[in-house]
């Protein structure tokens, strides 16, 4: 809907801006709670600024090496500036090697450092929602409905906007239980549920996505499993607290 | 196990059993999938029609794009990434000009001057075929807020990628045009 802010001469992508002002407003809160329950949040904020980086080249590095024959005549364009040569899901899956590293070198357990992330997560959440508004990105399905919005050449539902109220209400959720004394990964576990809670019903009324036999939508299916293990997990962790 | 109270997991069931219903409900109609027949500026969308005339003279005839895939750039001759991807686009069409890849450019001519345009497409040796906006009109179509602005058609005849900003690098056109190719 407004996919490019202008700064003067700069034309700079709008959902990137937002990604990047929540992800420092995420790191600020990470790192603000730490500090008030007595903890030294350094290590955990290196882990995740380093997983930046080793996201960015590793998602770089993947991309040329599947389409190695297109950069053998022009090789510099391994260090262009273009989005769109990058592979986002290898980048992450190198992150997840060196998260895993990182909390066995520093002896970080896993549940409670994912728990005082809890807060950064929740934030990238509502990031994602925000992105997806400025972009015009997963938008809804065309609709009647009084409160539809006009997008895409058609009346649609705003499920951008229904998505974003909804990650709104679960960042003040976790904001809210953030300083309770929870078992170890609840609060981890209750960002993951609501938002896969979230994302099923955002994709009802979605018009894309990968469409299975019969109309159903793969997406669902996949936050669906999600949410039945962390909801699970949930139960578990609070069974194992109660005794 | 039995120290969790027993509401807890009904709870938990009826959520499931909730979504279940909601995502069997809310199947996408066949008529929805993959965008329908609707015309939009988006990838999963056919393309508005971009129809008008050449810079060069005479009208583009749409019928020889069909089952081709197409890279439609946008541009201006004040904009500096426009100009700049101008030698890329101009090396892929050639490279591609025998693999039904066809490279269409269509110059902002409502926000532009004709004169610069034509004089920055016959200085750069610029011979892909250039669209005229005069009206503004295909810009508004295609929701254009910013230059340049690149879309990449399949064969199908919709919308795969759409690259804002610029300069696009000549490493990221071709392995866009290829992967619509089938090729790498």
């Amino acid at each position: 809907m407004f996919p490019v802010t202008r700064l003067g001469p700069l034309s700079l992508p709008t959902p990137e801006l937002i990604v990047i002002v929540f992800f420092y407003l995420g790191m600020y809160l990470f790192e603000r709670l730490q500090k008030v329950q007595g903890k030294n949040p350094d290590k955990i904020s290196n882990l995740i600024l380093v997983s930046v980086f080793v996201f960015i080249i590793l998602g770089r590095l993947a991309f040329v090496l599947e389409n190695f024959n297109a950069f053998l005549s022009s090789p510099l364009d391994i260090f262009s500036l273009n989005r769109d040569l990058f592979d986002p899901w290898l980048g992450a899956a190198g992150v997840a090697i060196y998260f895993a590293m990182t909390l066995q070198k520093h002896k970080l357990e896993l549940w409670s450092t994912l728990d005082s992330l809890t807060i950064f997560f929740a934030s990238l959440a509502l990031a994602g929602s925000l992105a997806n508004i400025a972009s015009g990105s997963a938008f809804g399905m065309p609709s009647e409905l009084p409160f539809a919005i006009e997008l895409w050449g058609e009346k649609r539902v705003p499920v951008q906007f229904l998505d974003a109220a909804w990650n709104l209400a679960v960042f003040f959720g976790i904001a809210f239980i953030a300083k309770r004394n929870l078992p170890s990964g609840a609060k981890f576990l209750t960002l993951v549920s609501l938002f896969s809670i979230g994302q099923i019903l955002a994709q009802g009324f979605r018009a894309e996505g990968w469409i299975l036999a019969g109309g159903f939508r793969a997406d669902q299916f996949v936050f669906w499993i999600i949410t039945a293990i962390s909801g699970w997990l949930l139960i578990r962790k609070f069974e194992r607290k109660n005794g | 196990m039995s120290s969790t109270p027993f509401y807890r997991k009904i709870a938990y069931f009826a959520v499931l059993f909730l979504l279940t219903v909601f995502i069997f409900f809310t199947r996408m109609p066949a008529d929805q999938i993959g965008g329908g027949m609707i015309r939009s500026p988006r990838e999963g969308f056919y393309p508005p029609n971009f129809s008008s005339e050449l810079m060069a003279g005479g009208v583009l005839d749409q019928t020889t794009l069909e089952g081709k895939v197409i890279v439609l750039n946008f541009w201006a001759s004040w904009c500096p990434p426009c100009k700049a991807e101008m030698p890329v686009l101009q090396a892929a069409s050639i490279k591609y000009a025998n693999q039904d890849v066809v490279i269409l450019g269509i110059n902002a001519t409502s926000q532009d001057s004709l004169a610069d345009a034509t004089q920055f497409i016959h200085e750069n040796g610029i011979t892909f075929p250039i669209l005229l906006d005069p009206t503004g009109q295909i810009d508004a179509d295609f929701l254009i807020n910013s230059l340049p602005t690149t879309f990449f058609i399949g064969r199908d005849g919709k919308i795969k990628q759409v690259i804002v900003g610029g300069p696009i690098s000549e490493t990221s056109l071709r392995t866009q045009i290829e992967a619509l190719l089938g090729g790498y």
